[in-house]
């Protein structure tokens, strides 16, 4: 039975995590220091400490996640203190800021560290949506081998519509063209189906560019057409050809979803992985700075 | 123009045929959805080209793709188009038919078959022509993470710690520094600085000299040189308060600021178990101004001047023995009658500030006179044929020196009037006569001087006593200052009452203390961290460096301060 990262050892990192968190929070609360709460006072010091080691260690996935032959412990078992240590540290780096912000080094540390979190969250979200496509996207063979079965299609497709009417074999040949996928990251991630076709519909039977949305209107079409047709062989040429372009659908259907998920894993990598290191930059410069003007 | 377009289908040997007429001005030709010969070959261009009837009533291609079209195996831009032509463009064969008989008739300007070679795709294709991966958008992580890495690094820490120390002989440089828009150690600053140390602005160099050494001293004393003690160090040893850095209490740059320390706790260190530190000190244990605290606040003392003596009374609110020595007899109960009290100018209502009038810091009241507050009603006059004549006030030798002459020359002056004779050529007095004179006047000055001592005047307000030097009034002495030891100013406390603080109704004597009492202070102010009431904290009244005592920290000249 596949045991999740976030069920590991029977969450043994959500317990330590939790411990973490409210032993800070206990502390804080029971702390009064003469002057407002601050990084600079003995607590503020202790959960500066504790927060940069963290840091430092959550880091440290990227190493270990490349070291195979690494006997410290699992990935899995990494990564599950990685999602809950991480979570703890919001409560312990908030609390070492003892709640003052301004515009400087010290809370751009702070927002990058909480963009970093919260990129990580929305990764630990996606991976509990989507856990077989996420384990699978990593790979990158899925997309492969769905665009080979599209290619096949495509290729279909066009011989079909060859023994279909001009206008048949213009509406084919046009909604393969304007099949639309992927693009720019938004297009990616929104689910929206900007495919076109251009059906012979206008005055005189022009041709007009529509929205192909899930290619329904070029089915339509050409089912219409098929129901015009009076010839059997005609019929079962359309036949073929809309069976074709339905199966090629539900393909294309399964690639836009599949690639949304994937280009959501790594719009949040891109933004987990290297503003973690900008964030790795400003601690470190933080640290250095609060001691050179002590 | 009406095309009737055949598509030419090779089905073994033989080539089926689909015909289509077609009625536009152009026949457009390309990879765009909406082209009427359409191609899925990637070497097609959207819109490749188009055919047009020329004025000649003949066909004609321009290709409106610089890749141009093969006619007849020769590439161009634009052809004339004769019967048997062939046009190529990728895999897209176009033959020019001839015309049959009824074309006219039919309007047919021309008759075309396409070829299709279908185009295999691969999913190689596919993958450039759909950009499923957003590593294709210029998502390279291992790129960002060094340009995020190093670009905080640069701005935030290299370019303002390589300017801190390089440019540390050349302070306008860095001051240029800081006021462009470069990254500077502007971006350091943790937060604000309190509104007195604002004209510092960013020369973090002021306070921060040495790096990687807390604030010093030196650089708090270069302003606040003369920064008293808190208590005798003579008297008392305070090592702790002796090492401690000035900025241990006074830290800037918090929100809120806590630049002076308002926490009682900074005192209460102390001052809870006070008595083991000091056990000779008079000063009692204390932890808390809140009501009902262990080792609260001790109830108010009043500091009393006495007559005839230097020293000043010290004394509880709450000692049962408690009285204004001031020798002075004073009813406030009737002076403050709401009703009005008599005066020359018949009934006058009398406020606390007829008499008590803060100085201009609000601190103290202006002192109480005779002349000033009371004489317009308690008038010294004493002689009912003369009544704007008075006695001065103060000394009562004067006083009865005065009637005795203003009676004796009384005197004199009616005898010389009852002589006989008129203006120059008057008579004198006898001896005898003027003897008898001189005694009724001394006689009557003297009854004089008891109703005024004894009576109507001095005794109304002085313990006067008739001994056998003459008439002896009791010193008075008010106090102004009864709180010395607390920055207690009426100035915030002008909007309430005076009566709220201070029970005059019901004072009957002059020896009533009308100082408030801890608890009146208790229902307004609280502790630092109250709730509910006014956040005072001890240095509300206390201040810690207490200006009677010597300065706290002398600072010896180390070898950066030296010119």
């Amino acid at each position: 039975m596949h045991e999740s990262f976030l069920n590991h050892k029977n969450r043994r990192w959500l317990r330590v995590g939790t411990v973490l968190a409210l032993a800070s929070i206990a502390a804080y609360a029971i702390h009064s220091p003469r002057v407002p709460p601050n990084g600079a006072t003995w607590l503020g010091y202790t959960l500066g400490t504790i927060g940069a080691l963290l840091i430092f260690w959550l880091m440290l996935l990227g190493v270990r996640k490349r070291r195979y032959s690494s006997t410290s412990g699992t990935v899995k078992g990494w990564l599950s203190a990685h999602v809950y240590l991480g979570l703890a540290l919001i409560i312990v780096a908030t609390l070492h800021t003892g709640f003052q912000f301004g515009w400087n080094l010290h809370t751009l540390a702070y927002t990058l560290m909480c963009i970093v979190i919260a990129s990580g969250i929305f990764g630990v979200l996606l991976y509990w949506r989507y856990p077989s496509v996420m384990s699978e996207a990593r790979g990158n063979q899925t997309s492969a081998e769905l665009l080979k079965t599209l290619a096949e299609f495509d290729n279909q497709l066009q011989r079909a519509a060859e023994k279909l009417p001009t206008e048949a074999t213009a509406v084919i040949s046009s909604s393969i063209a304007g099949t639309r996928l992927g693009g720019k990251p938004w297009q990616l991630i929104s689910s929206k189906d900007r495919s076109e076709v251009a059906l012979p519909i206008g005055k005189n039977g022009k041709l007009k560019t529509i929205n192909n949305s899930e290619q329904q209107p070029a089915i339509t079409w050409l089912a219409d057409a098929m129901a015009a047709s009076n010839e059997p062989t005609r019929r079962g040429d359309y036949q073929a050809a809309l069976t074709l372009l339905s199966n090629r659908q539900a393909l294309i259907q399964k690639l836009r979803d599949y690639s949304r998920v994937q280009a959501m894993l790594q719009v949040w990598l891109a933004l987990h992985i290297p503003l973690s290191f900008g964030l790795l930059a400003a601690l470190v410069s933080h640290i250095i700075v609060v001691f050179f003007y002590w | 123009m009406r095309i009737l377009l055949s598509k030419l289908h090779p089905q073994g040997n033989a080539v089926a045929r689909q015909s289509q007429t077609i009625d536009n001005n152009q026949l457009s030709i390309g990879r765009a959805t909406d082209q009427q010969i359409h191609s899925l070959d990637p070497a097609v261009a959207l819109k490749h080209a188009i055919i047009t009837t020329a004025n000649s009533g003949k066909l004609q291609i321009r290709s409106l793709s610089s890749a141009g079209v093969l006619v007849n195996d020769q590439p161009v831009q634009r052809a004339g188009l004769e019967v048997g032509d062939k046009i190529e463009i990728a895999n897209l064969l176009i033959t020019i038919e001839p015309a049959e008989a009824d074309d006219s008739a039919n309007g047919i300007d021309g008759r075309l078959a396409v070829l299709t070679t279908a185009v295999e795709v691969s999913s190689a294709d596919l993958d450039d022509r759909y950009a499923l991966n957003l590593s294709r958008a210029g998502l390279k992580n291992r790129r960002w993470a060094w340009v995020w890495g190093l670009g905080v690094l640069t701005l935030f820490l290299l370019i303002p710690l390589l300017a801190s120390l390089l440019l540390q002989d050349k302070p306008e440089l860095v001051e240029q520094l800081r006021a462009s828009p470069l990254p500077s150690d502007s971006a350091w600053l943790s937060g604000p600085l309190h509104s007195s140390h604002k004209f510092i602005g960013d020369a973090c160099e002021t306070c921060h000299v040495k790096p990687f050494v807390m604030v010093r001293d030196q650089e708090c004393m270069a302003c606040h040189s003369d920064m008293s003690h808190h208590a005798d160090p003579a008297e008392f040893a305070m090592p702790e308060l002796d090492s401690v850095r000035c900025a241990v209490c006074h830290q800037d740059h918090h929100e809120p600021t806590a630049l002076i320390n308002g926490s009682e706790k900074l005192c209460t260190n102390c001052h809870n178990g006070f008595d083991q530190h000091f056990p000779e000190s008079e000063l009692k244990n204390i932890t808390s101004f809140s009501v009902g605290a262990k080792n609260g606040h001790p109830e108010l003392r009043v500091t009393m001047l006495q007559p005839g003596s230097d020293k000043p009374l010290w004394k509880s609110l709450s000692d049962p023995e408690l009285k204004d020595p001031s020798g002075l007899k004073f009813p406030h109960d009737k002076h403050l009658n709401p009703e009005g009290v008599k005066s020359p100018d018949g009934e006058q209502i009398l406020e606390c500030n007829s008499c008590h009038v803060t100085d201009r810091a609000g601190h103290s009241m202006r002192p109480i006179s005779f002349e000033q507050h009371c004489q317009s009603c308690h008038s010294l006059d004493f002689d009912s044929e003369q009544p704007d004549r008075q006695v001065p006030h103060g000394d009562p030798e004067l006083v009865t020196s005065t009637l005795r002459e203003f009676y004796a020359a009384r005197y004199l002056t009616e005898l010389e009037a009852s002589m006989p004779g008129n203006g120059t050529d008057r008579q004198r007095p006898g001896r005898t006569e003027r003897m008898a004179a001189e005694l009724a006047a001394n006689q009557e000055a003297k009854s004089i001087t008891a109703e005024l001592f004894g009576k109507r005047s001095c005794a109304v307000c002085h313990t006067v006593e008739n001994t056998e030097s003459g008439w002896k009034v009791d010193p008075v002495v008010l106090t102004e200052v009864w709180m010395p030891r607390a920055n207690f100013t009426h100035k915030p406390h002008n909007t309430t009452a005076c009566t709220d603080c201070h029970a005059t109704d019901n004072s009957e004597s002059a020896s009533d203390v009308l100082m408030p009492k801890l608890e009146t202070c208790q229902t307004c102010h609280g502790d630092s961290d109250s709730s509910e009431l006014l956040q005072t904290g001890c240095v509300g009244c206390h201040g810690f460096h207490n200006a009677a005592m010597p300065i706290m920290r002398t600072v010896k000249p180390t070898v950066e301060t030296m010119p």
